[in-house]
C-alpha cells in the first residue's frame, strides 16, 4: 500500500480537482427547477442540463486556462481575458456575426476567435510601444474593454436582429446554451487546451523573462504569439456560447498558483479542472437558489469577483516586482 | 575559442557597440570590464546572440552567424542581469537549462534530470531542489540561476554581473566557480564593474568603454597599458602581496 500512498502524496490536488469537476457536473445534471421524472424528463436531461452541464464545463475550463496563460505571456498577474478585453473582443466579433446573418454555430466560434484575437493582437502592441509596463497593459485593456464593447452596442443598436444576444449575453449566462453552438465551440476549446499543454514549458521559460528566454533558446515573440492566439481561441470560444463570464480567468488561476505554485505543468490542468468545477457549481447554485427563477451566473462570478480583484490590487501596493 | 570579428550592436536604430574585435581564449575566465553604459551588456548579449548584430562571431573556427537561436543555446548558456523570478521549484528552474534539447514528447527526459541534478549538487544547493525559487534569498536564487546555465552543458558560459546579489564571500566562491568551470575547459566571459575583483581573477581582462574595446589582454597587461585610469577616471594602484597583487584606488 507504500507505492498508493506515495502516489496520492504526489497527486492529491489533481485528483481532488478531477473529484470536485465530477461532483460539480453531477450536481448540475441532478439539480434544476425542473423534475427529471415523467415523460419530458429524458428530454430536459439531453437537451436542457446535459448541453448546459457541458457548456459549463468547458467555458469554465477554457476561460481558467486562457487567463494563466495570458498570466504567463503579459507577465502580469492582474491580466486575464475578461480584463484586457479580450472577452469585449469576442463578443463584439459574435454580434458583428449574429448582424450579418451568420448563424451557424462554426461561423459564430469563428467570429468570437478573431475578435479575441484582434483585442489581444491590439494589447500586446500596445504592451511592446509603451515598454510594456504592468500598469499601463491593464489600463491600456480597460479602454480597449470599454470601446469594443461600445461598438458591439452600437452594432446592437443599429442590426436590431442581432439584439437576441443583448440581454444574457452581456453578463454571461447558460439558459441558451444548444449543441448546435456548443459543438464547434467545444471542438476548438479541446483543440486549444491540448496545444496549450504540449507548449507547458514554453510558457514557464516565458515566464523567466524575455532576455533569460531568449538565452535558452526560444523564440520568443513566435512562441508568445502562438500562445496568445491559443488563450484568444479559448476564451472566444467559450465567450461564443457563454457570452461575456468576467473574472474566471482571474480568480481560477489565482487560487491555484496559491495551491501549486507557477508550473505550468501541474497550474494548466489543474486550472482547466478548477475553471470547470467553478463554472458549473456557480451556474448550479444560480439556477437551484432562487428557483425556479434564475440568477445568469455571470452575476454570482462578477459579485465575487470584483472584490477579489480589488484585494489583489491592495495586496499588490507596494509589493515586490515579481512575474 | 570565442572570436568576435567587427561587431557592431545597439537598440532601436541607436548603436552601442562599434566595430568591436575580440578574442576570447577557451578554458580561461574572460572579464569585461567598463564604466556604467560602456556597452558592456550589450557585448554579452551580442555575443549570446540574444541581439541582432552585424559582424562574425565565430566559436572555434564554427560560424555562429548562422545558427538558430536553439542551436546557439546548446553553445552559449547566457545569463543575464535582470530576472523575473517566478513561482516554480528550483529543481524545475535548473531543469528548464536542459529546454535548448527539449523534443518529443515535449518533456524532460531522465538524461535531463540527471544533468539538472548534478548541476545542483555541483552549486551546493541540492537541498534547495524542491523549494520555491521565490522563497529563496538572492544569493541562493543566483545560484540556482548559475545552475540552470551549467544544465544547459555548452562549452561557452556568459554571465552579466554574477556578483550583484552576492555577499563578499558568495563573491569570492562564485569567482572561485568560474575559474573552476574554466579549468574543466568552458570559455567563461563575466561582466563585472567590480574592478579590482576583474584584476584579481581574470585570466583575460577587456576594458570597454563608449562601445568600443580600449584594451584586452592579461590583468598585467591592462594595468601596465594605463587605460583603466582613462576608462573609470580614477587612479588604479596595486602592492605586491604573498597571494600576488593586490589592486587599490588612490
Amino acid at each position: 500500500m507504500n507505492s498508493w500512498r506515495k502516489f496520492w502524496s504526489m497527486n492529491k490536488k489533481v485528483m481532488l480537482t478531477a473529484a470536485a469537476v465530477l461532483l460539480a457536473a453531477v450536481l448540475s445534471l441532478c439539480l434544476g427547477a425542473a423534475s427529471l421524472g415523467g415523460s419530458m424528463g429524458s428530454f430536459i436531461f439531453l437537451y436542457v442540463r446535459l448541453p448546459r452541464t457541458l457548456g459549463c464545463l468547458l467555458a469554465g475550463a477554457a476561460l481558467a486556462v486562457s487567463g494563466a496563460v495570458i498570466q504567463g505571456v503579459l507577465l502580469n498577474r492582474l491580466a486575464s481575458p475578461s480584463i484586457i478585453g479580450i472577452n469585449a473582443g469576442a463578443g463584439l466579433g459574435v454580434t458583428v456575426c449574429c448582424a450579418a446573418g451568420l448563424l451557424s454555430g462554426w461561423a459564430i466560434a469563428g467570429a468570437a476567435f478573431l475578435g479575441a484575437m484582434g483585442a489581444a493582437v491590439l494589447i500586446v502592441s500596445l504592451a511592446r510601444r509603451t515598454g510594456a509596463s504592468r500598469t499601463t497593459v491593464i489600463l491600456g485593456g480597460v479602454a480597449v474593454n470599454a470601446f469594443l464593447n461600445a461598438l458591439s452596442q452600437a452594432v446592437t443598436t443599429l442590426v436590431p436582429e442581432a439584439g437576441m444576444l443583448s440581454g444574457e449575453f452581456r453578463v454571461g449566462g447558460f439558459s441558451a446554451v444548444s449543441y448546435v453552438r456548443l459543438i464547434p465551440a467545444g471542438v476548438l476549446i479541446l483543440t486549444a487546451l491540448v496545444a496549450v499543454f504540449l507548449l507547458h514549458n514554453e510558457l514557464d521559460v516565458l515566464a523567466l523573462g524575455e532576455e533569460t528566454a531568449r538565452g535558452l533558446g526560444l523564440d520568443v515573440q513566435k512562441i508568445r504569439l502562438l500562445l496568445l492566439l491559443l488563450a484568444a481561441m479559448l476564451s472566444g470560444c467559450a465567450v461564443s456560447f457563454a457570452g461575456l463570464l468576467g473574472f474566471v480567468g482571474l480568480m481560477v488561476p489565482h487560487a491555484m498558483r496559491r495551491l501549486v505554485g507557477s508550473e505550468s505543468r501541474v497550474l494548466l490542468p489543474l486550472c482547466a479542472g478548477g475553471g470547470a468545477a467553478f463554472v458549473t457549481l456557480c451556474d448550479t447554485a444560480a439556477r437551484v437558489v432562487f428557483a425556479p427563477y434564475e440568477f445568469p451566473v455571470g452575476i454570482v462570478l462578477s459579485v465575487l469577483g470584483g472584490p477579489f480583484f480589488l484585494t489583489l490590487l491592495l495586496k499588490r501596493k507596494g509589493g515586490r516586482q515579481d512575474a | 575559442m570565442l572570436e568576435i570579428r567587427n561587431l557592431s550592436a545597439g537598440y532601436s536604430g541607436r548603436p552601442v557597440l562599434e566595430d568591436i574585435c575580440l578574442t576570447v581564449p577557451g578554458g580561461s575566465v574572460t572579464v569585461i570590464t567598463g564604466p556604467n553604459g560602456c556597452g558592456k551588456s550589450t557585448l554579452l548579449k551580442a555575443l549570446a546572440g540574444i541581439l541582432p548584430s552585424t559582424g562574425t562571431r565565430s566559436l572555434c573556427g564554427e560560424g555562429l552567424n548562422g545558427l538558430s537561436s536553439r542551436e546557439m543555446a546548446q553553445r552559449v548558456a547566457y545569463l543575464p542581469q535582470n530576472r523575473s523570478v517566478p513561482e516554480i521549484t528550483v529543481r524545475r528552474l535548473v531543469l528548464h537549462g536542459r529546454f535548448p534539447y527539449l523534443s518529443y514528447p515535449r518533456r524532460y527526459r531522465r538524461e535531463d534530470e540527471a544533468i539538472a541534478d548534478a548541476a545542483l549538487e555541483r552549486l551546493g544547493i541540492a537541498d534547495l531542489a524542491q523549494r520555491s525559487l521565490a522563497s529563496l534569498s538572492g544569493g541562493q536564487r543566483q545560484k540556482a540561476y548559475i545552475a540552470m546555465a551549467l544544465a544547459q552543458s555548452t562549452p561557452v558560459v556568459l554571465l552579466d554581473e554574477p556578483n550583484t546579489y552576492l555577499d563578499i564571500g558568495h563573491q569570492l566562491r562564485m569567482m572561485e566557480l568560474a575559474r573552476f568551470l574554466a579549468r574543466e575547459g568552458k570559455t567563461v566571459v563575466l561582466v563585472l564593474h567590480d574592478l579590482t575583483m576583474a584584476l584579481e581573477w581574470a585570466d583575460r581582462l577587456v576594458v570597454m568603454d563608449a562601445g568600443t574595446v580600449l584594451a584586452q589582454g592579461t590583468a598585467e597587461e591592462v594595468y601596465q597599458s594605463g587605460c583603466l585610469n582613462r576608462a573609470f577616471g580614477v587612479t588604479v594602484s596595486r602592492i605586491e602581496t604573498e597571494q600576488g597583487w593586490k589592486y587599490y584606488y588612490g
